[in-house]
């Protein structure tokens, strides 16, 4: 306690301290609130989707219109968006399902985000998370041991009835406890100026993971400074730690993942979709087959069938022919998912991105679900539309109210999705303080080695 | 004495084994990234010319039809990469690969890589040029660190100033000796890098002056690095200090600059929503099949071109007119559109590059997309190409519409021997000529860096205190 007592004090008198806490209070301000800015973006543009498709179905005169207009489905963004940009940047959280095959529909072009943003990626919480918390982090502890064992104070505290293993949890303790706390209060802070709130298990979940993360690192810093002597030697290794956690492994394991799921090309897709089995599709001869299979559908006061009764079916049948290799090619990204969510272990950086992401609801499991929901609605709405269409039934009289819709999401509780990362920041952890242990008996019979020597 | 200073700072280096270990370690990760990059150049390069191929054969075979429902059925064409774009993929996981060219709309580009990706590729994928620009002045910072300080710290720096050797020699000698271990290192690797390069290429003159121009902006890049390095290394109290520096400054230009400049450039020029960029369009399009005023007029126009009342009357196809009216009505809106969006793209683009100010390897980021093919100039440039080519398309089959049928008559039919007469799409590219044009005032810009950069080791360096 008094050693904890005595960091505090010491902490608190470091203008190089207090420097770093400030500085990293305004990439956490920025970063938040470039996150709230994003979801502010996400909301209006599902507003601008949603007022489009309103426009759009009261604009249509007949079944065949509406049925062209379709349906908006739009995957809610949660509370806790702000918390990570994650992949939302790159998959669309709205859709439209109608008549029309998703290679027609207008929703299935939106990609006009810049990639220059794309490319550069977003300076979010998540960034400041994953990216810079570990560096103020081993700024502040690179030199627990170093400075002192310079400086030779490190053998005369030694000297004292402390044990090593307290002292560098007082060291520890003090610097992590600081650096954690004001990962979570800036961002707290900035989302109530900001009219943000995440709810109260979203903030929770946010605080045993930046505690992880932060609990990582430190120990992490604590690990090379027992193995290390040099002071330079300490910084110079865990910067290469950063490295290898925050660029080389992660981008390592994506060529692993692309290589050990590897998905069918998508000029093969495209081929596929416009190969002779889907060119040769007969408009005519479909309505026949269609009116020999429903007599009960033929309008009596026309012998001349209409291009929307034929366009339709072609429609129809189209997403028939390809649903095939559209199921497999979706099977096939999501055995990448699983891959690349094993992979992600391969890092704690990773980890704790994912986290983020699973936390904001921004995974790319999320959007896959609501990829794979959108799908199944796309085949449902238009089977339910054809013989409305084909009937000639009038738009007033379809029961729209009656028109299948976007089968729930699979609920998802926060602590079981998140209970993995924790467990394999834990590993990390538990990895880091079995490297440590053995290692303080040496460090403490150097160290008073130094000072019989002196 | 040049010289002297130079074999003593290398031979340390060598002796300490930070040269071994880490040039080591971008030795591994270099080679690593270029077998990658070259084995997906080649994978990449066979599955688009068999697309190509494919696609050129659908349209061909696609039989007698409508020469409207060929419009529709349409063309995809994707874009094409030199093997320079695997070693730096710049953004091409962020623009779509093909373009559907049909009927009446503009499509944008489909199939962005980074959809397929996984999560983890957000961090960065393994390519040469990750491992140029942020693992090689890495390597710089540490072997550079330690000049003055670790001197300083042993207390050799006092002996080498007594000694009255002038400061200039030290820092030209020093920065030689690291040099020329940096060069053991990454010359090797630059030729192997070369060689590969160049076997690879399509067109080995225009890869080799790129080349040329890549050579000049790292040698540039680098000297600026290692100036900077020797100049905190000058000035900081002790080794660990200079480290410390040299890392923030690493970690810095390298992480956060480029992060907050693009995140700055896209609340500055922030790019319309999809929704809305198409809810605009649509406003404006109007009915692309003729129902609309502006049919009628052309209507008027066309029985007044040909002195006759009733399209019946008409020696042509009114409806192949109105069609292709339609698509240069249509043609208007999407040149304003896209030429909207792409001149916010561009906007984000220049500021990104007037962000060198803060951190050069912004200006070397954009040389390296620039030469590589990948930046989005180039992308401009292969949707210009497309668009050109699909409009070429539409003139055709409203053309042979016009003038190979008369009004109301639904069932014209064209056959392969029309589909055959489109000429094949040729994607377009930024002449290298433009390209250097762009990279030029880059290249000063660096040279600038470089020159502040070393002028602040000069002064660093005169002021340096022994103690």
């Amino acid at each position: 306690m008094t050693i904890f007592a005595h960091e505090t004090r010491r902490l608190a008198r470091s203008p190089y301290f207090w420097a770093l806490i400030a500085v990293l209070a305004v990439f956490l301000a920025y970063g938040t609130s470039s996150g709230v800015a994003w979801t502010r973006v996400r909301a209006s543009t599902i507003a601008t989707a949603k007022a489009e498709n309103e426009r759009a179905t009261a604009q249509a005169k007949s079944t065949y219109e509406r049925g062209r207009a379709g349906a908006l489905v739009t995957l809610p963004l949660l509370a806790s968006a702000s918390f990570s940009i994650g992949q939302s940047d790159i998959y669309p959280s709205t859709d439209t399902v109608s008549i029309l095959t998703k290679a027609r529909q207008r929703s299935d072009r939106y990609e006009l985000e810049s990639p220059l943003a794309l490319a550069s990626g977003r300076f979010d919480l998540a960034f400041v998370i994953v990216f810079v918390l570990p560096l103020f982090v081993i700024a502040l502890t690179s030199d627990l041991l170093g400075e002192e064992r310079d400086a030779g104070t490190l053998a005369m505290l030694l000297a004292h009835p402390v044990s090593l293993a307290g002292v560098l949890a007082a060291k520890l303790t003090t610097r992590g406890v600081a650096v954690a706390a004001v990962t979570v209060i800036v961002p707290l802070v900035t989302m109530e100026i900001e009219a943000v709130y995440p709810g109260i298990p979203h903030l929770l979940a946010y605080t045993i993971l930046v505690g992880a993360t932060v609990t990582f690192w430190c120990l992490l810093a604590a690990l090379v400074n027992v193995w290390v002597h040099s002071g330079a030697t300490t910084a110079t290794t865990l910067i290469f730690a950063w490295v290898a956690c925050t660029v080389l492994v992660p981008s390592i394991a994506s060529v692993a993942v692309t290589r050990l799921a590897p998905l069918p090309s998508r000029f093969d897709l495209l081929d596929a979709l416009r190969g002779d089995d889907v060119r040769n599709i007969d408009g005519e001869r479909l309505l026949a087959k269609y009116y020999g299979d429903h007599p009960d559908l033929i309008r009596s006061h026309e012998s001349k069938t209409s291009f929307a009764e034929r366009f339709t079916l072609v429609q129809r049948e189209t997403m028939r022919r390809t649903a095939p290799i559209e199921a497999e090619h979706a099977r096939r990204r999501r055995v990448r998912y699983e891959v690349a969510g094993l992979l992600r272990f391969a890092s704690p950086s990773t980890i704790v991105r994912e986290a983020l992401d699973v936390l904001a609801g921004t995974d790319t499991g999320r959007f896959l679900e609501f990829s794979d929901r959108t799908e199944a609605l796309r085949t449902a709405f238009a089977d339910w539309m054809l013989p409305s269409i084909t009937s000639g039934t009038q738009a007033h009289d379809v029961p729209w109210s009656q028109a299948p819709t976007l089968a729930p999401a699979t609920e998802r509780h926060l602590a079981a999705a998140l209970s993995p990362a924790l467990l394999g920041l834990c590993a990390f952890c538990l990895g880091c303080v079995a490297g440590i242990v053995p290692r303080l008996t040496r460090v403490r019979h150097n160290a008073s080695e130094v000072l019989y020597a002196s | 004495m040049i010289a002297a200073v130079a074999w003593k700072e290398a031979r340390e280096l060598m002796r300490d084994g930070r040269v071994r270990v880490i040039g080591g370690a971008v030795v591994v990760l270099a080679v690593a990234a270029l077998i990658i990059g070259v084995d997906k150049q080649a994978a990449f390069a066979r599955e688009l010319r068999e697309a190509e191929e494919r696609s050129r054969l659908q349209w061909e075979s696609q039989g007698e039809r409508n020469p409207h429902t060929a419009a529709h059925f349409g063309l995809y064409v994707n874009a094409a990469y030199d093997i320079l774009a695997f070693v730096d993929p710049g953004l091409i996981p962020y623009l779509g690969r093909s373009v559907w060219l049909e009927a009446h709309s503009q499509n944008p580009m489909k199939y962005r890589p980074i959809e397929d990706a996984p999560s983890l590729a957000r961090f960065g994928e393994l390519s040469l040029t990750l491992v140029l620009q942020q693992v090689v002045p890495l390597f710089l910072i540490l072997l550079g660190y330690t000049a003055f300080a670790s001197e300083r710290d042993r207390g050799t720096l006092r002996s080498l100033l007594a000694a009255n050797l002038p400061r200039r020699v030290l820092l030209l000698g020093k920065a030689l000796g690291i040099a020329g271990c940096s060069c053991m290192v990454l010359a090797p690797l630059a030729a192997i890098a070369a060689v590969a390069i160049l076997l690879g290429s399509t067109d080995r003159a225009d890869t080799g002056a790129r080349l040329g121009v890549l050579a000049v902006t790292y040698t540039l890049y680098y000297g600026t690095v290692l100036a900077v390095t020797l100049a905190v290394s000058a000035v900081s109290r002790n080794t660990r200090s200079a480290l410390v520096g040299g890392l923030a400054i690493w970690v810095t230009t390298t992480f956060l600059v480029p992060k907050v400049a693009a995140d700055l450039a896209d609340r500055l020029h922030p790019p319309p929503s999809a929704a809305s960029f198409w809810a605009s369009v649509d406003a404006e399009l109007g009915d692309a099949h003729g129902n609309s005023t502006r049919t009628k007029a052309l209507e008027q126009k066309v029985l007044a071109q040909y002195d006759v009342r009733r399209l019946d009357d008409l020696p042509v196809n009114f409806d192949g007119i109105a069609l292709q009216d339609g698509e240069e009505h249509a043609n208007e809106v999407f040149d304003a559109h896209y030429g909207a969006l792409f001149d916010t793209y561009d906007a984000q683009s220049r500021w990104l590059r007037l962000s060198m100010i803060a951190a050069p390897i912004m200006g070397v980021r954009a040389i390296s997309m620039a030469l590589a093919g990948t930046d989005i100039a180039q992308h401009r440039a292969f949707v210009l190409s497309a668009e050109e080519y699909r409009r070429q398309t539409q003139r055709l089959l409203n053309g042979y519409l016009t003038q190979r049928s008369t009004p109301g008559q639904s069932g014209v039919r064209a056959g392969s021997e029309l589909w055959r007469s489109l000429a094949r799409f040729q994607p377009g590219v930024v002449p290298l000529s433009d390209t250097i044009e762009t990279a030029v005032p880059l290249v000063l810009g660096l040279a600038a860096w470089l020159a502040a950069a070393s002028a602040f080791a000069v002064l660093a360096v005169r002021r340096v205190s022994p103690l």
